[in-house]
């Protein structure tokens, strides 16, 4: 190989491992943008989520009122079945 | 009084009140404070009880279904109808005999006058024959009148009682809509938080999707370094020496595996919420269930017993009116979760804004068409504004808040497609509206 064969041969590898260095710098970029794209994509999750935790936990005491009215919605027909007892046995 | 389950107290007040002799007075079932109240009923009372409960035993309905069922048993109506068909039967037989009576009287008048204008003798005998007739038309007519007033007394007692239970379930009806409503409200709620998550996941997929291709792109580029490399003359050992390419190719392989970890947690997150979302409408649809009982058992409507009006009071009309029952609307029942499963995906069979398919990795293809989300949405407010005026426009502002996207972040056109259908859905709007823009947009 001639001393211009190698010098060339030099600039070559030297330009390459440049564009090397270009390529690695974009991944860094990129590997942190990774980073910043699942944190943000988990956080807003979990804020989601806990909306929805607040949003079904409040709704017990809803719940709890709705078992209060079949308790009374008992009770009332109770008292409407044993009327229809009584008023029919009269007749 | 032990605490059952409610089919457990049922049978317990089948078999008891069906064998009032055994174990004495059966008061299981009834609430603690009318316990009392059934102890005290006639023998003859709690025997009409055991025919109502006989007849309920075979429904599958617990709790207050299963009281609902005794209450609006048609057995209670039955037990009045009977009577006022009965009353209205010995009516019937009051009208046939006075219209035969009637008949008689019209023939024997016709007789009368003949004979008089013949001037023939015997009218007055005929004559009181009629009176005679009247007499009997009489006293059918107050023994008719009689049936009539127990009749009514009857049918009036029958309304009574349905106005009287149907009161009762409209009042639950009422009630249990002012809790339902705001349980239905917060459902809604629930069911916008699942739009958003599946907006969310959507955003993260598309800048997922870009981040591989562009690392596609860049292991495509570091490739093409190293077959210069091997160009040059320098050995596979001499190249995999080079710091920047294996640090480069680590990156590569962590950033996809990042990717690859984050879309399963990401996953995992979404149907858990999915399922929270699932298990609160699951858990309201006994209460709306029960809602509905009520409003059912007002569909089992007394008999319409129609009777001629009384003779001497022929503008008698009955003053009893039965209430009006408000019934639920068709489709009000359905869940609402449901409802939403259907029908507000903007297109069928995928985006709108798909691109042809190409190299996966193609970054030429892509980067023609790769803008900031903010060039984007001008450039569809542009199309909506011309096509359908600005009320249609997107509120920039709004999109980027709900999205979490920065404007100056950078997707191409079918991401961009993706995440404005699922904004879109969020905000309950059909996005197929949009179609012509869509086209235009695509082209």
């Amino acid at each position: 190989m001639t001393t211009n064969q190698n010098t060339t041969k030099g600039e070559s590898v030297k330009d390459l491992s440049g564009e090397l260095d270009g390529l690695l710098d974009e991944t860094k970029k990129i590997n942190q943008e990774i980073d910043e794209t699942n944190k943000d994509a988990r956080g807003s999750m979990d804020d989601l989520d806990a909306r929805v935790n607040e949003s079904i936990a409040s709704m017990e005491p809803i719940y709890s009122d709705l078992d209060k009215i079949e308790e009374e919605a008992g009770n009332e027909l109770d008292k409407l079945i044993l009327e229809q007892v009584k008023d029919l046995a009269v007749e | 009084m032990t605490r059952e389950g409610p089919r457990t107290r049922i049978n317990l007040i089948d078999s008891k009140i069906q064998n009032p002799r055994e174990g004495g007075d059966s008061t299981a079932g009834f609430n603690p404070e009318n316990e009392g109240s059934f102890s005290k009923l006639s023998a003859k009372a709690k025997e009409m009880a055991s025919k109502a409960y006989k007849g309920f035993g075979k429904i599958k309905i617990p709790g207050v279904g299963g009281k609902l069922g005794i209450a609006y048993n048609q057995f209670w109506l039955d037990k009045h109808q009977e009577k006022a068909v009965g009353l209205k039967n010995k009516m019937d037989g009051f009208d046939l005999k006075v219209g035969t009576l009637d008949q008689s009287r019209k023939e024997i008048q016709a007789v009368v006058e003949d004979l008089k204008r013949q001037r023939i003798p015997g009218a007055e005998s005929l004559e009181l024959k009629l009176k005679v007739l009247d007499y009997k038309r009489i006293e059918l007519l107050n023994k008719r009148d009689q049936t009539q007033s127990e009749f009514e007394s009857v049918d009036n007692k029958k309304k009574l009682y349905t106005n009287k239970r149907d009161q009762i379930a409209n009042g639950f009806i009422e009630r249990y809509d002012q809790k339902i409503k705001p349980m239905e409200e917060e459902l809604e709620r629930l069911k916008t938080s699942r739009d958003e998550a599946e907006l969310l996941m959507t955003v993260a997929e598309v800048k997922h999707q870009d981040i591989l291709t562009r690392l596609g792109d860049v292991e495509k580029r570091k490739k093409r370094v190293e077959e210069a490399l091997w160009g040059t003359g320098m050995s596979e050992k001499e190249i995999g020496n080079f710091e920047a390419i294996r640090m480069m190719q680590d990156m590569i392989t962590e950033g996809r595996e990042k990717i690859r970890r984050e879309k399963e947690e990401l996953n995992r997150k979404k149907a858990d919420i999915d399922n929270k979302i699932a298990k609160a409408d699951a858990r309201a649809n006994p209460y709306r269930d029960k809602r509905e009982q009520f409003v059912r058992v007002k569909e089992n409507r007394p008999l319409q017993v129609e009777v001629n009006p009384r003779q001497r009071n022929p503008e008698f009309r009955g003053t009893e009116e039965v209430r009006t029952n408000p019934r639920a609307e068709a489709g009000e029942g359905p869940s609402v979760l449901g409802e939403s499963e259907r029908g507000t995906e903007g297109t069928r069979g995928g985006s709108l804004f798909e691109e042809p398919q190409g190299e996966p990795d193609s970054v030429e293809g892509n980067e023609e068409i790769r803008l900031t989300v903010y060039a984007h949405l001008a450039n569809w407010n542009n199309h909506v504004e011309a096509r359908y005026g600005s009320g249609d426009m997107i509120s920039i502002r709004d999109f980027l808040r709900v999205t979490r996207l920065s404007e100056g972040s950078l997707v191409n056109l079918e991401g961009f497609g993706k995440i404005l259908e699922k904004y879109y859905k969020l905000k309950k709007i059909q996005m197929d509206k949009f179609r012509e823009v869509m086209t235009n947009l695509g082209n």
